[in-house]
């Protein structure tokens, strides 16, 4: 494990152009680093981040080839999967997905995300059955421990969603987990978590969700980091959400932002589809709503 | 820079998270005692045992070192808010809430903008009217080294940060190997880009590079060029306010160029959506009666097409490269 640390490091020592000996120099002896390089002998790591900082590369750099750009397509694909995959963009997701398909267990925790990911595009592609993807979810499951973490989580949560009867106390069970974990150590998935958890509560408001104020709290303040159109859209829906359950009629002004920003990222068919299901849900016609505020700027 | 304790915090709050006790954590790597003293900053630990601390945890390593990243970045999150704010030319707020704790940490901060926010220190006390305009250009000479951002084999975030705050203050010479470098490396990709996000990284590196293109029929092409890649990465990462500072540049040169109707909806929609006080300014400017009605128009259009928006843009340009 700690050579592969030193091959990423040595990959960025050949991008950056900088010679073994003028990398080393002052932290430690040649010889030592290619030891560390070879093989698993023992390396402080201080000295590991002394090398980055001598040499100028952010530790940043060193993390984001390393989880991205280097010779591991299947290690490159997973976050790009997972990011396509959650937001239903399936347009470009295909090499992505074969990737990962093609190399499974490079990284076993994210892969606990990344299969039911997988599994829950092939559903949402027609390339499982209902049948099929409840099956294989539960297998996934069987093969998780029963503590939920921010990555294992994800598996229970599509299953959950599969559910014709789900009970207050399995949703209870979601909701003490998002209150739990600190959304500092994993921003996205933590993203993911909340987007999954409040979008159930708004397809299925018979259910009277408990503690969507404090769900969209969280995800407010995490998308405040991340302003991805996706998100930020999904933010102003639940706003408009939580607006409309409390009589507060500032979910018009919402719902035409959220409108407005979805004609950014979905094609017209994508965006019927969605525009439909809040028509419904809120009894309104977005489009009209949007057609007239625009006239009043 | 994290440096080791940073690592030992996040290693203690993942155990916690995950209920181990320590003696299960640290059963056959080292004994409680020395745990608890890294716990405290009073030992340091050798990478081996961390890695197997960590593995004890079921983490893969770089996913730690992705996590120990995040914690100390939210952490920090000031240093970020600050340079935002200044982004969006908000600077009494960025005065009033951080300039004094950002001044008394100026060499120490812990995010990956550590160069970018020393300049900007500078440009918001020149806003303020803490230092002169001369002062400040002075301190601009001292500080950007475009010839170093130049040299690199690869585009970081806190270089960007430091094209965007400074190409309004270069020399038209300057500008030039601004544009050159942009176009080559965003374009034509020929360098890597890294950074905390790297699509923000690229957007406002789109940004700084459609507003330095000096619009001329010579142009015509590299400016074709640049809205067609500026336009493929939005879709790929829709990423707020970022693409608003893309299009508001973009939307200029297709004044100048006429490429597509589109982008002056698209620039419509998203100054409507985009949070803060600098895009609902904008929009008063934007929002013409004539726009608004373009805006209605293409409303109705874009119903009728089969792809996103950012493709039919694309689809555009693509045109208009074929006619040049």
């Amino acid at each position: 494990m700690q050579s592969n640390l030193y091959k990423v490091l040595d990959d960025l020592r050949q991008i950056y152009g900088i010679s073994v000996s003028d990398f080393c120099k002052g932290v430690i002896d040649e010889r030592t680093y290619y030891r560390y390089l070879s093989k698993d002998s023992t390396s402080s790591l201080s000295r590991f981040l002394d090398l980055l900082h001598t040499a100028n590369i952010p530790l940043v750099v060193f993390l984001i080839y390393a989880l991205h750009f280097r010779n591991d397509t299947a290690s490159a694909s997973f976050l790009r999967f997972i990011y396509r995959a959650h937001r239903g963009k399936y347009d470009d997701i295909l090499p992505h997905y074969n990737n990962l398909k093609n190399n499974p267990g490079v990284n076993q925790h994210i892969a606990q995300a990344v299969n039911a990911y997988i599994l829950r595009y092939e559903y949402d592609t027609n390339a499982l059955s209902k049948e099929e993807y409840i099956k294989k979810l539960d297998a996934l499951i069987a093969t998780l421990p029963e503590e939920f973490d921010i990555l294992t989580i994800f598996a229970h949560f599509f299953r959950f969603e599969m559910k014709e009867n789900p009970t207050n106390q399995e949703i209870k069970r979601f909701y003490t987990f998002i209150d739990k974990h600190d959304f500092k150590l994993s921003p996205l998935f933590s993203l993911n978590l909340y987007d999954l958890y409040l979008d159930y509560a708004l397809r299925n408001p018979h259910l009277n969700v408990e503690n969507l104020q404090e769900v969209y709290d969280k995800l407010a303040t995490v998308v405040a980091y991340f302003p991805n159109r996706y998100y930020l859209g999904k933010k102003y829906l639940f706003q408009a959400f939580l607006a409309y359950i409390n009589k507060n009629l500032d979910y018009k002004e919402l719902l035409i932002k959220y409108y407005v920003n979805a004609v950014l990222i979905y094609s017209p068919k994508v965006l019927e589809r969605n525009i439909a299901t809040i028509n419904t849900a809120l009894n309104i016609d977005v489009l009209a709503l949007v057609k007239e505020a625009m006239l009043s700027k | 820079m994290l440096n080791e304790f940073d690592f030992i915090r996040v290693l203690e709050k993942l155990r916690t998270e995950k209920n181990m006790s320590i003696v299960e954590l640290t059963a056959g790597i080292m004994s409680r005692r020395t745990y608890s003293r890294l716990l405290s900053n009073e030992t340091r630990i050798n990478m081996l045992d961390l890695v197997r601390l960590v593995d004890r945890l079921g983490f893969p390593f770089i996913e730690f070192v992705q996590y120990a990243h995040n914690v100390v970045f939210m952490e920090n999150i000031h240093e970020y808010e600050f340079l935002t704010l200044i982004y969006n030319e908000n600077y009494k707020d960025a005065y009033d809430n951080y300039y004094k704790k950002i001044k008394s940490k100026i060499n120490k901060l812990r995010t990956p903008f550590a160069k970018s926010t020393t300049i900007i220190l500078f440009i918001l006390e020149e806003k303020m009217n803490i230092i002169s305009k001369d002062i400040l250009l002075e301190r601009l000479r001292e500080l950007v080294d475009l010839d170093f951002i130049f040299g690199q084999p690869i585009l970081l975030d806190d270089y960007i940060e430091i094209l965007y705050f400074y190409t309004p203050f270069a020399t038209q010479e300057e500008k030039e190997r601004i544009v050159i470098y942009l176009y080559e490396t965003l374009v034509k990709n020929t360098r890597l880009i890294l950074g905390h996000s790297v699509e923000m990284t690229t957007l406002k590196g789109f940004s700084i590079l459609q507003r330095a293109i000096r619009k001329t029929p010579e142009n015509r092409v590299i400016a074709i060029e640049t809205i067609q890649a500026a336009m493929q990465y939005i879709l790929r990462s829709s990423l707020a306010p970022e693409d608003v500072n893309v299009l508001l540049a973009m939307n200029e040169l297709n004044d100048y160029y006429q490429i597509s109707p589109y982008i002056l909806f698209y620039l419509m929609a998203a100054l409507r959506t985009t949070p803060g006080e600098r895009f609902k300014q904008l929009r008063k400017e934007i929002y013409t009666e004539a726009n608004v009605k373009t805006y209605l128009q293409q409303l109705e259009a874009f119903q009728k097409i089969d792809t996103t928006l950012c493709e039919e843009i694309i689809k555009n340009a693509i045109k208009s490269l074929q006619s040049a």
